[in-house]
């Protein structure tokens, strides 16, 4: 119980951290917001009223604080282009839920058949899983994205080359235009997904349980089924949670090669609009949402790993 | 022999971009010419000559990727140094390296940019926090299981100062640390890349791999030469990378047998305490 306490405080030091860089970041480069929201002929009177209402002549400290309490109620104030940066963002989660959702059932789907199939040290099948893992990890998400359009998109014309339908367009459009952005993902994820796996049912197929399962006559796979599969998983859905962020990361790539609206191509909008409120709030709330990611794979790991618990 | 390969296909890349880099010469008469004996890569939108950008492109990855894996190797050499000392604040430096685990690299990359636009520097400065967060957690346990090894309490003993201890442990880091530091240039690789394809990462006044492939996209159907070359250099330069990783984790699990190395550290220790004992 004392390792998921101190997990949680993780969670709680990472938006500390997280929110001091942030904070601190925008009141050094940006000076203060009275140089552009006033007129340029304004009077220093009036710059100090200004100063004085928004709260910006109080201590660094105390600012930082309020930014931080803020952020917690949902008071994240409003980007660049004037709209509110909660609304933004309640318009974008649902696209990249759903495009990461996809593409992690995708990863799933790929990387664990392919480690039990090639379980065997030597032969064929197991070099050329190696390789292709290889491949995938060794090339940028972005080009595996441009890649798998010029194949889908343009040679066979299955998919949309980009774009995003939501779900109210119907369910086949939808996964239509996510699909890609999601195989992408996918593909790369996959590569790491199912080495680590594989890995970590071979070490169990040598563990003396297995090797006693082995001598009452069971087959290679039925060992790895039954005796290495239980002790792999915990392996499996920690790297699940380690992910998150390289996941998150890759979708800014993604979202952006195929236009959809998602948090990622809302941080590269950002970043490219010099938006620094928009993308310090959006670097925050990943932030957060990768370490309660993280936390939940570790608490689902503990939980699958009786030997940890104690 | 993964590494040698490895090896020699990295130091060709290198010799192609030396021997071929260069910004390339704006010529609006001849944009988006196909590859011919006179220009091998085809020209881009703007008439420049493929072959040049690309090389330089080369270039510039390695060197961008470089520079983040010298700032995480020495931050990680410098860390097992601290790790040593009795008064070092170990608790702080690893719960600020789990907190800074959450912070994906390319998104803090992206918020730096949005400070004040994109920048060489601040691009190497946030890839390398995520790293050397990453560090930090694993030199500190790979130095506390040295740490617990006889040739160490051997070292305390004899009353070694921290500094004489780290040297003598600094052979035993050397794998840990050269198989960290490809790893962090292939990621180094890919996130730079990544940036400057969108934009945010190297200035588009330099040509690197990812805006060379940012330029290609737009024309990417009719002009396939555009992609074709530059996505070929960065898989080759990530591939070279990767086969010399994969070389490193099969021969660190090939010579690290725990029963051979407590000998070597006590055949160590030993010749090493006689000698102190003349000389004192």
């Amino acid at each position: 119980m004392h390792g998921i306490w101190k997990r949680l405080a993780t969670i709680f030091l990472t938006m500390v951290v997280v929110s001091a860089l942030v904070f601190f970041a925008l009141s050094l480069s940006s000076g203060d917001s009275s140089a552009y929201i006033l007129a340029e002929d304004a009077s220093k009177e009036q710059i100090e009223a200004y100063r004085e209402a928004m709260g910006l002549t109080d201590p660094l400290l105390l600012r930082y604080l309020k930014f931080f309490v803020l952020f917690f109620t949902g008071d994240w104030g409003v980007s660049a282009g004037g709209v509110e940066i909660i609304t933004l963002v309640k318009q974008r989660l649902p696209v990249t839920l759903s495009v990461s959702l996809l593409a992690l059932a995708m990863a799933l789907l790929i990387a664990v058949p392919l480690a039990y199939l090639t379980l065997g040290r030597k032969g064929v099948g197991s070099a050329a899983a190696t390789g292709w893992a290889t491949l995938m990890a060794s090339s940028p998400v972005f080009l595996l994205s441009l890649v798998l359009v010029i194949i889908f998109s343009v040679s066979l014309g299955w998919f949309p080359v980009s774009g995003y339908a939501p779900l109210s367009e119907g369910l086949l459009r939808h996964l239509q235009s996510v699909f890609l952005p999601s195989l992408s993902l996918a593909l790369l994820h996959s590569s790491f997904l199912m080495i680590i796996f594989r890995r970590a049912l071979r070490e169990n197929m040598e563990q003396p349980y297995a090797l006693i399962a082995a001598a009452m006559g069971m087959s290679v796979r039925q060992r790895a089924f039954l005796s290495a599969t239980k002790p792999a998983l915990p392996v499996l859905v920690t790297l699940l949670g380690q992910s998150a962020a390289s996941f998150l990361g890759g979708s800014a790539a993604v979202e952006t090669v195929f236009a959809i609206p998602g948090i990622g191509s809302l941080v590269v909008s950002a970043a490219l609009g010099r938006d620094a409120r928009l993308s310090g709030v959006l670097l925050m709330l990943i932030s957060c949402f990768v370490s309660v990611i993280s936390f939940v794979a570790e608490c689902i790991a503990l939980h699958l790993d009786p030997r940890r618990r104690a | 022999m993964k590494r040698k390969a490895g090896v020699i296909l990295f130091l060709l890349l290198i010799l192609f971009s030396l021997v071929f880099g260069s910004d390339g010469t704006v010529d609006t008469e001849n944009r988006l010419i196909p590859p011919s004996s006179e220009e091998p890569f085809g020209t881009d939108t703007l008439g420049r000559s493929l072959l040049g950008r690309t090389a330089a492109g080369v270039g510039i990855s390695i060197i961008s990727a470089l520079s983040v894996t010298f700032i995480s190797a020495s931050a990680g050499i410098v860390l097992s140094f601290l790790y040593i000392l009795p008064r070092f604040p170990k608790a702080i430096v690893l719960s600020l390296s789990d907190t800074l685990k959450s912070v994906p690299s390319v998104i803090l990359a992206l918020f730096f940019a949005s400070l004040s636009g994109p920048g060489f520097l601040k691009m190497i400065l946030a890839i390398s926090i995520s790293h050397i967060s990453d560090i930090a957690r694993t030199s500190y346990s790979k130095t506390s299981q040295l740490l617990a090894e006889d040739f160490i309490e051997a070292e305390r003993a004899i009353g070694s100062s921290s500094f004489r201890i780290f040297q003598r442990m600094l052979p035993h880091l050397v794998p840990y640390i050269s198989l960290q530091s490809v790893t962090v240039f292939l990621s180094a690789l890919m996130a730079e890349s990544t940036l400057s394809f969108l934009g945010c990462g190297i200035p588009v006044t330099i040509p690197s791999l990812g805006s060379v492939l940012a330029e290609a996209r737009p024309v990417m159907l009719s002009a396939p030469w555009m992609i074709v070359f530059p996505a070929a250099a960065l898989v080759l330069l990530g591939f070279a990378v990767e086969l010399i990783a994969l070389s490193f984790s099969e021969s660190d699990s090939a010579t690290e047998r725990p029963h051979q190395r407590k000998l070597v550290s006590i055949a160590k220790v030993s010749s090493n305490g006689k000698a102190r004992g003349k000389t004192r």
